[in-house]
């Protein structure tokens, strides 16, 4: 059983090396240091990145097709999806809720991911826009479940590989988009 | 001897690195990794979702800022679009260059290729090129896109990100070297030497600091934008916010921040602002001329959240002065690990 043991950069020195002892002591800890910043920098995730782009003002930019690169070891994501809206009366492409799918995670009906969107409040419509508005963040659902019988708010499932690889996505109505890999391999001698 | 590259990274049995025999393991793995991570750290130098007008029937361009890695990688691209009508011919062409000044940029071509875009209007079209290099010195790319013969076409997004030749003896510009079996293999077993342990740090960070990782990212057509914002006043107007995710790092980290914005006349200083957003105490904020090149800055982010949930919330800002439009055509943002 070897457990990821996630590394804040920020928190070492990036440049001395692990040793300045010509002829250190063959200590354990020392072979275990230089082994865990190779397997350590592999399995770390890449940056989520945030994507600005216009998918709302009009219903052909409401689907948006995208792609991620994933670290070795990922095992599920999720999402952060920006809204941008003005409260007057409706006349651009609204949802109720957003669809989200990875290639991975599945497609079909079942398997769509559905956040759920911007409501109507008392007095108010929220038009979508793309400038100009007020924007919020909703993050994709936390529970697993890998084997829907009904779409649902639910985590994205990513191939667990030792390598990394790129994983096609799909997100509806949103102003913003970014991905962060919310689960990892607990035991990396099973990759 | 022999360079190894591994094509998954190597995972040494936990009681093999505490428990370590007298022989090549598990050195020879760790040190095979330097040559995994040298050949397979892939952390995308592009990631935008272009922001342009519904159904288009012209030629596209957008310019991307990049920072490629020093030791002039090769990458494999990947775009997505969609044509409204089956079968369609759009020409994808990337360019780069070390200068971006605008029309009178000098341009190198890295590939063009025709594609047919899928069979059923409507579908995605996926176009991957593999394996195209990318200049340590490049400041921008290029990316054409041509109208389809029939009906329109939708742009959605370009990925590029490193496809590294196969590990090569030396010392790369990076600063990351590759690991040979020569000494460690050999039958009469060489002693352990300090330099291959200190070579596994060495060589990882040297990877992790040379390949940036974009971490936010926005783009719309170089003459064409959608939005040129021409009616607002002397404040900045954002744009979306957007989450930008950096797993396990902080408290404060610093993104490399590119931006290619211009105005139609007048003055162009300090335009454009990029800030963290979401009202964090001490929150920094950077601005930038809309001067038609390439310009360049920092701005440090105080995470937010915990573990693999670390993030910060980045909220780009348009302003104009009097009746000249600005134009915002690119924002990049690149995460260093250890900064």
């Amino acid at each position: 059983m070897r457990a990821i043991h996630p590394k804040n950069y920020r928190s070492v020195d990036m440049t001395s090396p692990l040793t300045g002892e010509a002829t250190p002591p063959a200590a354990a800890a020392l072979l275990l240091a230089a082994d865990e910043w190779c397997v350590g920098a592999a399995v770390s995730p890449y940056a989520g990145c945030g994507h600005v782009f216009d998918g709302l003002t009009a219903s052909g930019l409401a689907r948006r097709y995208l792609a991620a690169v994933i670290a070795p070891g990922a095992v599920h994501a999720r999402a952060a999806l920006s809204r941008t809206w003005e409260q007057t009366t409706a006349v651009g492409h609204s949802a109720t809720e957003h669809e989200l799918w990875s290639s991975d995670s599945g497609s079909t009906a079942n398997e769509l991911i559905n956040v759920p969107g911007k409501q109507a409040g008392v007095g108010y419509t929220p038009q979508p826009t793309f400038q100009y508005g007020a924007s919020d963040i909703v993050l994709s659902g936390d529970g697993i479940n890998d084997s829907p019988t009904a779409s649902q708010d639910r985590q994205l499932e990513l191939q667990t590989l030792a390598a990394p690889y790129v994983e096609p996505l799909y997100v509806g109505d949103v102003s913003a988009f970014s991905l962060f890999v919310s689960d990892q391999v607990l035991d990396l001698e099973t990759l | 001897m022999t360079i190894t590259t591994p094509t998954g990274v190597g995972i040494s049995n936990a009681s093999a690195l505490w428990l370590p025999a007298m022989a090549q393991e598990p050195l020879k793995t760790a040190l095979q990794n330097c040559n995994y991570l040298m050949q397979w750290h892939r952390p995308p130098l592009v990631s935008h979702c272009y922001t342009a007008d519904d159904a288009l029937t012209r030629t596209s361009i957008y310019i991307v800022p990049i920072i490629p890695s020093a030791d002039s990688l090769r990458y494999n691209f990947e775009h997505r679009f969609v044509c409204s009508a089956g079968s369609q011919s759009v020409t994808v062409t990337v360019d780069e260059t070390a200068s971006y000044t605008g029309g009178s940029t000098t341009w190198a071509n890295i590939y063009s290729q025709a594609v047919t875009s899928d069979a059923t209007g409507g579908n995605l079209t996926t176009h991957t090129k593999t394996l195209q290099a990318i200049a340590s010195t490049s400041e921008a790319l290029r990316i054409t896109y041509t109208a389809p013969a029939s009906g329109s076409r939708n742009d959605h997004h370009v990925l590029t990100y490193p496809a590294p030749a196969a590990t090569v003896a030396g010392l790369m510009a990076s600063g990351a070297t590759p690991f040979d079996d020569g000494l460690l293999a050999h039958a009469d077993k060489g002693a352990v030497h300090t330099e291959w342990l200190n070579r596994c740090k060495a060589t990882s960070s040297a990877v992790l600091r040379d390949r940036k990782q974009i971490a936010l990212s926005f783009v719309q057509d170089e003459t064409n934008q959608t939005y040129q914002h021409n009616s607002l006043g002397s404040d900045y107007y954002p744009l979306p916010i957007a989450r930008v995710w950096l797993p396990n790092q902080g408290p404060v980290c610093t993104l490399d921040l590119r931006v290619l914005a211009s105005v139609d006349a007048g003055g162009y200083s300090d335009l454009i602002r990029v800030r963290q957003a979401g009202g964090v105490p001490g929150a920094a904020s950077t601005t930038f001329d809309a001067l038609g090149g390439v310009e360049s800055s920092t701005l440090a982010l105080i995470m937010q959240g915990d573990g693999l949930m670390r993030y910060a919330d980045i909220e780009i800002g348009v302003a104009r002065l009097g009746a000249n439009k600005t134009r915002l055509k690119a924002v990049s943002g690149y995460y260093t690990p250890g900064q």
